[in-house]
């Protein structure tokens, strides 16, 4: 009975709860990449800095301010414990693909 | 510890943190404000939402403040941002600012960029920020109808539809992926599809005003309501539009229509060689856009707008604007002409067939060529940010949108680009347009680019579109929308009588005037 009450919950409440884009939602940082970062980053719009090994603080200043083409991503949108795991998780990606293309 | 005491003390420890980061923020106090009614609304707020969700030392507050426009970042500061995730909250909030006097603005994801983006019409105004409330919810299947929160985007809402396998398509504006329908459509903002025009396909809203009333339009307030969502009109007067580019009340969720997915698409773009063709291109669209063959609004670019991705600098290093010239040999060498319109075609097979052959038939006779099977994302549902490339022209932070309507008569709109160009170049700014033609309408939408960085260039910015304002509203022009620090100006065009109205029902909605003061220049004195 428990297992069907859980699964009928997950199926009720897992659409919006899982794919949320404010701070606490996002379920990983290759959401974040994914959701985000990915549709200028991996899109030929601003250059895919997956793999090169930048400054945290400097990262962190840059996405918090923006940067010219780039708007600014609050504390509401990406908090900073999220933060800091996706520039980790940028920082440690494989450097793409030349020929990879996203979304 | 017992539980109790441990969140008294926490509170405790949140509201001295946030008294002191009050005290710093002091320099941008709203209006009529005394230093202490601030410090306590912070306070106050802090216990109430939790001191992570609430901004108000200068440092915090810097990047909130940023935004394309060309003024100097104090003058549209937020005062704080509180980020609430509950309609409760937004009503323990309006409590707290009703008592204190401060005002809040609110935003749905806070991306208006090139409108003000997260910045504030009068200095000292609080941001309430919406973003963490982003439930989807009352998905119909049947009738194709959902509800979203503020904090919903267009890619969460499309995350949901094809997890849920429901076979919909969304109509985004350029920056998709990460801006909200609800504050779009707020905006009464544009897309690419036949569904371009948001505010004509949201249907039903809930509405918070001032006083913590919460308003169900339509036929949301009859107990067990059936159709909230199906009829958008509701009993005695309509009044949606009214909490749209307004501060009569703060917008808590938002049904949309959505789009079936069509059979077939087809996307082509029309081609104009000269640079006064573009009467002739206005007055051929119309007619297949009002009787539908053409299914979705489309964009009229002049070759400036195209080239944007190219860089300014890799076509010109001369002073003052770039001549049309310019960008015209450019977009000819490449097979392209002064003036391009994307359009697309949707439905069956058999009427996309026969809609695309009409549409090239009449473009030809106008001395148009036209290229098929070009790839517009946006018309087909695809998220993509290519929108931002416009930012290469430059390499700047500096965007304005001046964004003027004309009839869809190729005489107005030829006059309208005379006019604009002769405004940009006395201030030495690129003449850019992306016209989005509606039918009987065509919304003339200017993005003004400079180069923030540079001191003069801004000053010269932010006089060239009070220039445009002015020289557009005595010609007879209105403004489809418009950002903070141009509201006041682009109202005074729109009749005095106009204006007038606004106010008094802003008066009836809001007496305290705590909703958004300066939103379409609207106040309550
Ligand atoms: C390159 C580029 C391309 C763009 N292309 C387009 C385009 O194609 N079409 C288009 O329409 N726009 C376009 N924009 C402009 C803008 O970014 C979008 O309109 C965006 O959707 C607005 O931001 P948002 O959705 O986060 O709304 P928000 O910024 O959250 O809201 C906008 C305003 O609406 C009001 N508001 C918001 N939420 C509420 C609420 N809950 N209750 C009451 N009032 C509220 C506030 O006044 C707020 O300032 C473009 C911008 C850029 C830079």
């Amino acid at each position: 009975m428990l297992r069907i009450i859980v699964l009928f919950l997950a199926a009720v409440f897992t659409p919006s709860l899982s794919l949320g884009q404010a701070a606490g939602d996002w379920q990983s940082p290759e959401h974040i990449w994914n959701a985000s970062c990915s549709y200028c980053h991996n899109s030929q719009v601003a250059p895919d800095i997956r793999g090169i090994p930048f400054e945290t603080e400097f990262a962190t200043t840059v996405v918090r301010n923006g940067f010219p083409g780039m708007p600014p991503f609050h504390t509401s949108e990406i908090n900073n414990e999220e933060l800091l795991a996706l520039l980790d998780w940028i920082k440690q990606a494989e450097k793409p693909d030349p020929d990879e293309q996203a979304p | 510890m017992e539980r109790r005491d441990f969140f008294t003390v926490m509170a405790g420890a949140a509201a001295s943190i946030s008294t002191m980061q009050a005290e710093a923020a002091a320099a941008c106090l709203p209006g009529n404000v005394t230093r202490a009614q601030f410090r306590r609304f912070i306070t106050d707020s802090a216990n109430l939402l939790g001191s992570d969700h609430v901004v108000s030392d200068v440092d915090s507050l810097r990047p909130y403040a940023r935004s394309m426009l060309p003024f100097e970042e104090a003058a549209h500061s937020p005062a704080a941002v509180l980020s609430v995730s509950s309609v409760d909250e937004v009503r323990s909030v309006l409590a707290l600012a009703r008592r204190s006097g401060v005002p809040l603005w609110p935003t749905s994801t806070g991306r208006n960029m090139g409108y003000g983006s997260m910045t504030v019409a009068d200095p000292g105004t609080v941001v309430l920020d919406m973003r963490r409330m982003n439930r989807i919810s009352d998905m119909d299947p049947v009738l194709g109808t959902v509800v979203v929160e503020p904090g919903v985007t267009y890619k969460q809402l499309q995350d949901f539809l094809k997890a849920e396998g429901h076979d919909f398509w969304l109509d985004f504006p350029g920056p998709g992926p990460i801006v909200s329908p609800l504050g779009n459509t707020l905006e009464r903002g544009e897309g690419q599809t036949p569904y371009f025009d948001h505010f004509a396909h949201s249907v039903g809203y809930e509405v918070m005003l001032a006083d913590g009333t919460l308003l169900r339009t339509g036929f949301g307030g009859i107990e067990n309501t059936t159709s909230w969502q199906a009829f958008k009109y509701g009993y005695g007067p309509t009044l949606d539009g009214i909490f749209t580019q307004s501060n009569f009340g703060i917008v808590t969720r938002m049904g949309i229509e959505l789009m079936p997915a069509p059979e077939a698409h087809r996307t082509g773009m029309a081609v104009w060689a000269n640079e006064e063709d573009i009467a002739k291109a206005i007055d051929t669209i119309r007619p297949l856009r009002i009787d539908g063959t053409i299914g979705n609004s489309g964009t009229v670019g002049n070759s400036t707008i195209i080239a944007s991705g190219v860089g300014r600098a890799n076509l010109y290093t001369g002073e003052g604007a770039i001549p049309q010239d310019v960008t015209i040999k450019w977009a000819q060498d490449i097979g392209l002409g002064a003036w391009i319109y994307m359009f697309s075609v949707y439905g069956r097979q058999e009427k996309v067939d026969s809609d695309w052959a009409h549409i090239v038939s009449r473009f030809e006779a106008s001395g148009a060529k036209v290229l098929a099977d070009i790839d517009d994302p946006a018309a087909y549902n695809q998220l993509t940010l290519k929108s931002f490339e416009l930012f290469k022209w430059k390499r700047s932070r500096g965007l304005i949108w001046f964004s003027p309507v004309a009839p869809a008569r190729g005489e107005d709109v030829a006059r309208q680009m005379t006019l604009a160009k002769e405004v940009m170049s006395r201030y030495g700014m690129d003449f850019m347009t992306g016209m989005t033609v509606t039918g009987r309408s065509t919304l003339n939408v200017m993005p003004i680019v400079y180069n923030k960085e540079d001191e003069d260039e801004t000053r010269r910015a932010r006089e060239c579109m009070n220039a445009l304002i002015d020289a557009f509203g005595e010609a007879g022009y209105g403004i489809y929308r418009t950002g903070v620090g141009f509201m006041d100006r682009v109202a005074s065009h729109h009749g005095a009588v106009n204006l007038d109205v606004n106010q008094r029902l802003k008066r009836a909605l809001d007496p305290d005037g705590i909703l958004a003061p300066g939103k379409s220049g609207i106040r309550t004195c």
